[in-house]
């Protein structure tokens, strides 16, 4: 299907074209990049409507030759998971290019190019099936990044730039190590030398080998996600970057770690992983507790944020390495949730930002008059951020927990009381924004109508998600038991997981 | 010899009548302008890669040519290279100044082409005292090239640091050749090959001549001349040695080391480890901190060396597909860096510290561009051929089973992220410095933007460069 390779060029060309022949013209520029991001959404709702489960689960696959000598393919595949995800992708370009519209004053142009090619090498990422072009995208969505915080970013972006990259390309280069070691033991035992995601899915790995190799891809995951000892660049990346950076990086780029985890590191190495599984889940539990006590001491809006990020992605780890049906489609569904709701927090923040210039929250309060509409929409959204019945986060959150809960009770309650913490923080930092006094003298205007459209659009896939989710349920439903069913067969000790 | 062999040796042939031509033409009574000088030089340089490109593979001249497929690849790369180093010097502002008969005349563009003949005979020599003439002949003009317009700061004491170098190199070198007669009664490097019954000489001899090479490549500990000649060299001339030069030296050593002389690997492995560990760590650490542009990039390739010879060190097929590979991936992404280096100079000396450069890739796009492509390619990131050559290189080492290595190699990778990515964001940043810009020329613009294009072209298709030798008939 050659629409999957028009969802990675198209943003890409598109990104090369604005670059080429904006000439400094900012309307311009910003119109084209909505075109393309929207050109892009309707192309995956169009791959959802016709999506057409095949017998392993692939809606759509394409492969095609690239360096036959080395056993490297240009294979994209898209199952329910990548679906999902690359509809959030899909979804936050166009949201990332409206809370730019007046927010990037500089160089509109380029800003427009990098985020298109970011947003390009995510999908690429979630579309990826051969090991090296997965590697290929892994690392072509850090450069634009680097350059959206780092030259759009505030003051301290240069060093947050520097951390998030080094950070992230040090965990991607021991990856690349697994990948290549993962390839040769394969070609050793078989005589295939290939990077195809479905060869080496079979591969059996004798020893330690397996937990060696799976470590490498766990490295680069852990820190993308990022997981508890490896997180010290999110925070910093996260308040630094411009608001459309802060949204690709919550809503999307923290996605890819959790998605290789379920991707490649449970199918590829299921052996390991049983015996990682708990040291995952505390790990995420871990996340999920530090996260949010960090998140009660902040003062700035966009760190809070971030640290409750940092929560929630404990979360999906925890659902992720509870493996099982609930834990696998909870860790899923949060993600989607996640990457709406965090997305739309930037971007209110971002909006204060814009009319109040600070993002601290001392400096706020009693903002529900002046900015009725934009209070009603926060709080729609930290309802859902803290796990609201009928909001999208508590889809998520409830099947994580019944999924932690066949495995370990006590993880799962350990995992709870963070819900309670997110509670707390969100909700006082609601109070400190939006009641008690006014502390400042600016006049206040209400949102306009981009802004109303941007919310607006993820407000809607929050109620979706969380008062509908059974479409997203549904489809999900093979993928995941693929998953599934790789670890089941290391657990009842068959030999080979069934075909 | 016969009449074929005559057609085998006309690139060698083109270059040396290239020289003397060019010489010729400086001495003519009526004075022949630099844009005649410079036309003739670039007709020999491209005749002999045309020249090259017919070569019938594989073939053999006496005992000491061997024409195979990597010879005629890297002939053409090094005389295109050359070419484009032409185009460089060319356009080049501290030496274009004709008013005070600095320009680059006859004496310069000789010593270049002869210097790409030294290049040309080291790449194809399968005999070491083949090798000896062919590192010598390259050697000697680079003195002169170093310390170009005497007059510069520090050019005379950069010419002679590196002539006394290199004269230490050649000497080691020469008595490992001696050496190596002494144990086995050979200096061919096939019938070296063969040999199972070397005494304890050879790995002597081995060791001897692996460090005059290390010094030509500035393979830590014998680097400490590189950042200086690199700052003290015209940019041209330090593109030329960043580039194509050390690539000959490293063609000549990967056919060193493939001959995988059975009993002697064993005792030169930890030897190649060692370099390739201490070249990576020292290169990067030391290119960390470093404020000149010109230096950090001989850092940078010291550490790039270091890369090579953990694909080396492999010691299988592959590991020599990827040092050959990064071979040319290397020269290519040099190039392109340094003719950014050297389209954006000030009128009478070359930019120093990488402040210098704040904004001038706003200014100038298509030179911001190529640099930014060139140095993400030489920080390894994909689609460039920078990646992909360390995906060779570390997948060699991998397959070799030195998972420690690479490991070392890729946390040195990440660290070299860090000052390629600190060079970009000052090309780009805001606050221009506005001193003294003189238009960068359209030569090297177009050099370039074509080592950029290629960049980016073998790092999609590695096959273009991995064929080029593979499928050698």
């Amino acid at each position: 299907m050659y629409w999957l390779s028009v969802l990675i060029f198209m943003p890409l060309l598109g990104g090369l074209l604005i670059g080429l022949t904006a000439r400094g013209r900012t309307a311009y520029s910003r119109w084209a990049a909505l075109a393309f991001t929207g050109a892009e959404l309707l192309i995956v709702l169009g791959l959802w409507w016709g999506a057409d489960p095949g017998a392993n689960g692939y809606l759509y696959m394409l492969r095609a030759p690239w360096i036959p000598a080395l056993g490297i393919q240009f294979l994209l595949g898209m199952d329910g998971i990548s679906l999902l995800l690359a509809l959030l992708t899909a979804l936050l370009g166009p949201v990332a290019v409206l809370v730019s519209w007046n927010a990037v004053q500089r160089n509109w142009p380029a800003f427009a190019s990098l985020l298109l090619a970011t947003q390009a090498g995510i999908m690429g990422v979630f579309l990826a099936l051969d090991l090296v072009l997965f590697y290929v995208f892994w690392e072509l969505m850090l450069v634009p990044m680097y350059f959206l915080i780092g030259v759009w970013g505030h003051q301290r972006r240069l060093y947050a730039a520097y951390k998030f990259f080094l950070f992230t390309v040090t965990g991607s280069l021991l990856m690349l190590v697994a990948i290549l070691g993962l390839y040769f033991t394969h070609g050793k035992q078989t005589g295939i030398y290939t990077f195809d995601y479905f060869e080496l899915i079979h591969t059996s790995l004798p020893g330690t080998s397996g937990m060696w190799l799976m470590l490498g891809f766990f490295m680069a995951f852990a820190v993308k996600i990022p997981l508890f000892p490896v997180h010290s660049w999110l925070p910093d990346a996260h308040t630094e970057a411009p608001t459309a950076g802060s949204i690709l990086l919550a809503g999307l780029l923290l996605k890819t770690g959790a998605y290789g985890l379920m991707r490649f590191c449970l199918p590829l190495f299921p052996d390991a992983s049983a015996v990682f599984a708990p040291v995952g889940m505390t790990l995420g539990v871990i996340g999920i507790l530090y996260g949010a006590m960090l998140a009660l001491v902040q003062e700035d809006m966009k760190r809070l944020i971030a640290f409750s990020s940092i929560s929630h992605l404990g979360f999906v780890v925890f659902g992720i390495y509870a493996w099982n049906q609930q834990g696998l489609s909870g860790a899923v569904i949060l993600m989607l949730a996640h990457g709406v709701t965090t997305g739309a927090m930037f971007a209110l923040v971002g909006m204060l930002e814009e009319r109040s210039g600070t993002r601290l929250m001392a400096n706020f309060g009693g903002l529900l008059s002046p900015l009725p509409r934009l209070g009603a929409l926060l709080l729609l959204f930290t309802l859902s951020a803290m796990g609201m019945p009928g909001l999208a986060n508590f889809t998520g959150e409830f099947l994580v927990l019944a999924g932690v809960f066949q495995v370990s009770a006590g993880l799962a309650v350990a995992g709870a009381l963070g819900i309670i913490a997110g509670v707390i923080y969100l909700l006082w930092m609601y109070q400190r924004v939006m009641l008690g006094e006014m502390r400042s003298e600016q006049t206040w205007t209400d949102l306009d109508r981009r802004e109303a459209l941007v919310l607006g659009l993820l407000a809607i896939a929050v109620l979706w998600l969380g008062l509908y989710p059974a479409p997203f349920l549904d489809i999900l439903q093979t993928p995941l038991t693929t998953i599934i069913e790789s670890g089941v067969a290391v657990t009842t000790g068959a030999a080979d997981a069934p075909r | 010899m016969h009449l074929a062999d005559l057609v085998t040796l006309a690139p060698f042939i083109l270059l040396t009548s290239g020289g003397l031509t060019v010489l010729m033409l400086g001495v003519w009574p009526q004075r022949v302008s630099t844009r005649m000088l410079t036309a003739v030089t670039l007709a020999f340089l491209l005749l002999a890669a045309a020249a090259a490109l017919f070569w019938e593979l594989p073939r053999e001249v006496g005992s000491m040519l061997v024409i195979d497929g990597i010879s005629r690849l890297f002939t053409v790369l090094c005389t295109l290279g050359a070419a484009a180093i032409v185009l460089l010097s060319y356009g080049y502002a501290p030496t274009r100044n004709e008013a005070r008969k600095e320009d680059i005349r006859e004496e310069y563009l000789c010593l270049l082409l002869f210097a790409t003949l030294g290049m040309t005979l080291l790449v194809s020599s399968r005999h070491l005292a083949s090798a000896f003439i062919g590192l010598e002949i390259l050697a000697v003009p680079l003195y002169a090239l170093i310390a170009w317009r005497p007059a510069r700061e520090g050019a005379v004491e950069g010419g002679v640091k590196y002539a006394v170098l290199a004269g230490f190199a050649a000497a080691f070198f020469l008595y490992g050749i001696a050496l190596a007669y002494a144990s086995t009664g050979t200096l061919d490097l096939v019938a070296l090959g063969t040999i199972t019954t070397g005494g304890s000489l050879l790995p002597v001899a081995m060791t001897l001549m692996l460090v005059g090479i290390g010094f030509k490549l500035a393979l830590v500990p014998f680097h400490m001349w590189a950042p200086d000649i690199y700052q003290a060299a015209p940019t041209p001339v330090t593109a030329l040695f960043a580039s194509i030069a050390k690539a000959a030296v490293l063609v000549f050593l990967i056919r060193l080391l493939c001959l995988q002389l059975p009993q002697i690997w064993e005792a030169l492995l930890p030897l190649l480890w060692g370099l390739a560990l201490i070249s990576m760590v020292a290169g990067n650490l030391l290119a960390l901190r470093q404020q000149n542009l010109k230096r950090l990039l001989a850092y940078s390739s010291i550490a790039h060396l270091g890369y090579i010879l953990v694909a080396l060190a492999a010691g299988n097929s592959l590991g020599r597909d990827a040092a050959i590979y990064y071979a040319g991936a290397y020269v290519v992404m040099n190039l392109g860096a340094f003719s950014v280096v050297a389209a954006l100079t000030h009128p009478d000396h070359d930019r120093g510290d990488i402040e210098e450069y704040r904004g001038l890739g706003r200014r100038y796009p298509a030179l911001g561009l190529a640099m930014g492509v060139c140095l993400l390619a030489l920080a390894g990131l994909p689609p460039t051929a920078g990646f992909m050559a360390k995906l060779l290189a570390f997948g060699a080492a991998v397959a070799a089973g030195n998972i420690m290595l690479a490991i070392i190699a890729v946390i040195n990778t990440a660290l070299a992220f860090f000052y390629y990515l600190r060079i970009i964001m000052v090309f780009y940043g805001q606050q221009e410095t506005n001193r003294d810009i003189t238009p960068p020329s359209k030569g090297s613009i177009a050099v370039a933007i074509i080592a950029s294009v290629l960049v980016i072209g073998l790092g999609i298709f590695p096959q273009w460069l991995l064929e080029a030798y593979y499928k050698a008939p």
